[in-house]
């Protein structure tokens, strides 16, 4: 057997255990009395009350068994940039929003969008830190997070004077070559943790049919162009949609809309988010039975 | 990714493989088939003839390539059958039936005859697409047209070419082909890799691939996982469900993720070294002729000591390097300030005679941006490739290698001479890593120096006992001993920032260093001691100005080149800038000497910042601490003991006394 094998074993025994934060791999020292969790924007106001009816955070999610944030140092949870007010209504932007009014021709086939954070340069390091550099450490605190917007969609409904529901998942799909590559998709994953949490089924209802070249490269023009087609709904979405009617609503499968959430990891013109949501529309017979919601990680 | 594995009857015996593309095999296996066209009254004799195989017996659906790689390398020479293949997938992932269906593994015979009657009707390709899963690459054109695999072999020639001497990624593969004039090709990348590894230019294998524990039956069952780029064992991986395998918990490496992830299921690509053998015995030739080019003090204007030890390196390159011992080394120790940048100059030069591959490596990239410029220089008629994160030079091909220690795992049995620089400039535990990294990155012929101030423990270890050649360096290039430290006695430091005031006993060494003008070290062990320390001495010393940095500040860069123009006399850091920064009249002062965060290697670095210059060659050295440690002790002796060297071998100047006596 191989001593010196051993040896470093022991090595890795002896040596004290250091956490160190997995954003800037310095090690994590906490002051007495300072918590991690008051970065937690479930941790200081749990709950919501509007028009009477109350949106409380124990009644919506599982509480993480191990809390994700205690894996990074104070001065990098003060870098979540958490979009706390939101100014304008269909986007879930905290400034103000060209984008939206813009759109004009194209029609918008969701909702509206809620994202947990603003894509600000730190914010943007952690999603490419996951996505790109394929740490799949963060997924767990970026899940987390996500977590925060899926509340705004729910706050939102309620502030419409609706009961806060959604009834399925899914998720902004990646190219097969993309996921053989990655080993994952980031958007399916952000998904599945959400709908862990909050417990909704998730389903996978899209596919990307063909490799598009970095959004960032386009214009805002040539993005909205290259979106048609690029997305189409699994063959049988409308059979999976049809479904879920019938198992929500067996006496009357007709009497309810199906709130469908789409997520993303970042939310940018809304142009992905408006082909996907099409794409869902049109798979599905009638139409005005589905509404469409969509949560993403950051919004730019 | 997955892969097919299948076994092949080829020369009477039974080969077992693993394919990204089977249409290669296929068409590499049964090529006289092909070539020969449709036969069908051919005899048997034709079929068992030497460029043909017989047989081929394949798995109809892809298989995880970490469990592929693993059968394959267990599987031997006997025909590939069922259940002996789900016997050795489940040796190499336990639990793999869990979610690989038991009923996907399946093995299918492909005759010769088959594949000429599918020739005959031209149908090969589509035909096999419908009995076997997936398509390997992407081609225009068929593989069976010879025009085709003509291109093909060109090709991947081409590609193991530039493999050659390389360990890479699947993604980094593809960036080396667009980077060599195969951007072409990048989408049937699988293909060329394929046929390269089916002719032996290229080892295939995972990322993370498993090794046995131990020799004897009960254990040779037990397998742990290791990654073969950067070495590191299970307890740096990190399982998460995986798309590209299918496999709920597929390992990746940690240890290793900077340079691009590797996993169980990724490819890693090993380029076999393509001996030129013609260059480089003609290499040797020319260098026997010019021999005399090498004697190093002549070429390079060494010192004496310089001379000698390099000399002694030289000696070591030369012998013919013994079989039986891996990697033999060579430790040249010279103490700070030496000037061994020159003292690599004349190996260098010697290795490039031969016509081989040298390579210098070192942890710090700083050293590395330093170093570029220096070599170029010396060496203006080679070429000089410079490798750190995010260099632009990572796929060009060159003579001289100059690379951060991390940049090594890109490189497979490439260097016939390692020479790294500071191995010992990075904590312990990063040092497996890199140490496997030099290694894998060196020939198994190949040969290593080491070149350190401050060689680790173990090293010295074996140099007490003779197991390692070495040559040391004692004395600066100026010829002056090395400045001795002196042991001041004070309390630790904590308990003078509290008290807001500073002992006599310093304030008096500080006062002297000032007064004669020096420029001051002041190494101390907390970060979040520097700021009040550093009120504290400008509140003694308010007319120069003092700075304080550390690793957490951002503005470092700053203060040490102000601290290197002269515009501030003292600096208060942590072990940071223990290395590297040289200034010609400066005194150090280690603050707390007795912590246990200083080892006697960081002390030797520290006070090796005293008296660089010979205008100023004996700077102070003070260790000022409340106890007198062992690795001060150590630290004292090592410099004592090299300063008595450098005497007794003559290397020192005569001193004023001496010169006139
Ligand atoms: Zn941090
Ligand atoms: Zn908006
Ligand atoms: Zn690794
Ligand atoms: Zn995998």
């Amino acid at each position: 057997m191989n001593f010196s094998h051993w040896l470093a074993k022991l090595y890795a025994l002896l040596a004290p255990k250091t956490e160190v934060c997995l954003a800037c791999n310095r090690p994590i020292h906490r002051q007495q009395g300072a918590d991690f969790r008051r970065y937690d924007p479930f941790f200081q106001n749990t709950d919501s009350t509007l028009h009477g009816a109350s949106l409380t955070r124990s009644s919506l999610f599982t509480r993480p068994t191990e809390h994700p944030f205690i894996n990074l140092c104070e001065a990098c949870l003060c870098q979540m940039a958490w979009i706390r007010i939101i100014r304008c209504p269909i986007c879930g932007r905290a400034i103000g929003c060209p984008d939206c009014t813009r759109r004009g021709s194209e029609r918008t086939y969701f909702q509206y969008n809620r994202s947990a954070v603003q894509y600000s340069p730190p914010m943007r390091e952690w999603l490419a830190q996951y996505k790109f550099r394929e740490n799949e450490r963060y997924l767990s605190i970026l899940g987390y997070m996500a977590l925060f917007a899926y509340h705004q969609v729910l706050l939102q409904q309620l502030m419409y004077k609706q009961s806060p529901r959604i009834d399925l998942i899914t998720y902004v799909p990646v190219s097969e070559t993309r996921l053989q590559e990655r080993g994952f998709n980031q958007a399916e994953q952000l998904a599945r943790i959400v709908a862990q949490y909050a417990h909704v089924p998730v389903q996978s209802l899209l596919q990307r049919n063909r490799h598009t070249i970095k959004q960032s490269m386009k214009s805002r023009g040539n993005r909205i162009e290259d979106m048609k087609d690029v997305f189409s709904a699994v063959n049988n979405a409308n059979h999976q949609l049809q479904s879920l009617f019938k198992i929500r609503n067996p006496n009357n499968p007709d009497s309810q809309t199906l709130r469908i959430l789409l997520v993303d990891d970042v939310y940018t013109t809304g142009s992905t988010i408006n082909a996907c949501a099409h794409q869902l529309k049109k798979s599905i017979d009638p139409v005005h039975k589905l509404e469409i919601y969509s949560l993403t990680w950051a919004r730019s | 990714m997955r892969v097919y594995v299948y076994s092949v009857l080829w020369q009477g015996k039974w080969r077992c493989r693993f394919t990204l593309d089977w249409r290669v095999d296929v068409r590499y296996w049964f090529s006289q088939a092909v070539a020969n066209g449709v036969r069908e009254n051919s005899s048997h004799a034709d079929v068992t003839n030497e460029r043909c195989a017989p047989e081929l017996w394949i798995t109809t659906c892809c298989i995880p390539l970490g469990t592929a790689v693993d059968v394959v390398g267990q599987w031997g020479e006997s025909r590939l059958e069922v259940q002996r293949l789900v016997k050795l997938m489940q040796d190499a992932e336990p639990g793999i039936l869990d979610w690989f269906g038991r009923e996907c593994i399946q093995v299918r015979r492909i005759g010769v005859e088959e594949v000429w009657r599918e020739i005959g009707i031209g149908v090969i390709e589509e035909h096999r697409k419908g009995k076997l899963e997936g398509e390997g690459g992407i081609l225009k054109e068929s593989l069976w047209s010879d025009a085709v695999w003509k291109q093909m072999k060109d090709e991947s020639d081409l590609l193991a070419a530039q493999i050659s001497g390389r360990a890479l990624l699947a993604n980094e593969v593809q960036e080396l082909m667009a980077a060599a004039g195969l951007d072409h090709a990048v989408a049937y990348w699988r293909t060329l890799a394929q046929l390269a590894y089916i002719r032996g230019q290229v080892k295939l294998l995972s990322g993370i691939t498993t090794r046995s524990l131990g020799q004897f039956s009960l254990l040779r069952r037990q397998r742990e996982l290791q990654c073969l780029r950067c070495g590191s064992s299970a307890a740096q991986h990190h399982r998460t469900a995986c798309a590209a395998c299918g496999n709920p918990g597929c390992a990746y490496c940690e240890a290793c993720l900077a340079m691009g992830r590797s996993r169980r299921c990724a490819l890693l690509v090993h380029g076999t070294a393509v001996h030129n053998a013609g260059a480089s015995a003609a290499g040797v030739a020319r260098a026997a002729e010019r021999a005399p080019a090498t004697e190093p003090a002549a070429r390079w204007r060494l010192s004496e000591a310089q001379h000698d030890a390099s000399r002694a390196a030289l000696h070591f390159l030369q012998q013919p390097s013994a079989a039986a011992a891996a990697a033999p080394s060579f430790l040249l120790w010279a103490v700070t300030g030496a000037g061994k940048t020159e003292m690599i100059f004349p190996l260098i030069a010697y290795t490039l005679e031969r016509g081989q591959h040298v390579l210098i490596a070192t942890p710090r990239r700083d050293v590395v941006l330093e170093l570029a410029p220096r070599l170029a220089q010396a060496f203006p008629e080679h070429r000089l490739v410079t490798l750190y994160g995010g260099s632009e030079e990572r796929w060009t091909a060159g003579d001289i290698t100059l690379s951060t220690t991390h940049q090594l795992m890109r490189f497979y049995h490439k260097f016939d001479v390692v020479i790294v620089d500071e191995l010992d400039a990075f904590p312990y535990h990063n040092n497996e890593l890199l140490q496997y990294a030099a290694r894998k990155a060196c020939k198994p012929e190949g040969k290593f120096i080491f070149l350190s101030a401050t060689p680790p423990e173990p090293m010295q270890r074996e140099v007490r006992r003779g197991r390692l050649p070495h040559a040391k360096v004692p004395v600066r290039f100026h010829r002056h001993p090395l400045p001795v430290p002196q042991r001041l006695t004070i309390k630790p430091l904590r308990h003078y920032l509290e008290n807001k005031t500073l002992p006599k006993s310093l304030l008096h060494q500080l006062s002297r260093s000032v007064e004669r003008g020096a420029q001051l070290f002041l190494f101390i062990t907390r970060i979040k001691q520097t700021e009040a320390f550093v009120q504290l001495l400008r509140h003694y010393f308010p007319v120069i100005t003092i700075e304080g940095t550390s690793s957490e500040d951002k503005e470092r860069g700053e203060k040490v080149t102000r601290f290197r123009n002269g515009q501030s006399r003292m600096l208060v850091t942590t072990t940071i800038l223990e290395r590297g920064v040289t200034i010609p009249k400066s005194d150090v002062f280690i603050i707390d000497a007795d912590s246990a965060l200083f080892d006697a290697a960081s002390l030797v670095q520290m006070a090796g910042r005293a008296g660089r210059s010979k205008d100023d060659p004996a700077g102070h050295v003070l260790f000022c601490a409340a106890e007198w440690n062992r690795a001060q002790r150590l630290a004292v002796r090592q410099i004592v003991g090299m300063n008595r060297i450098a005497r007794r071998q003559g290397y020192l100047l005569p001193t004023d006394t001496e010169r006139s006596s």
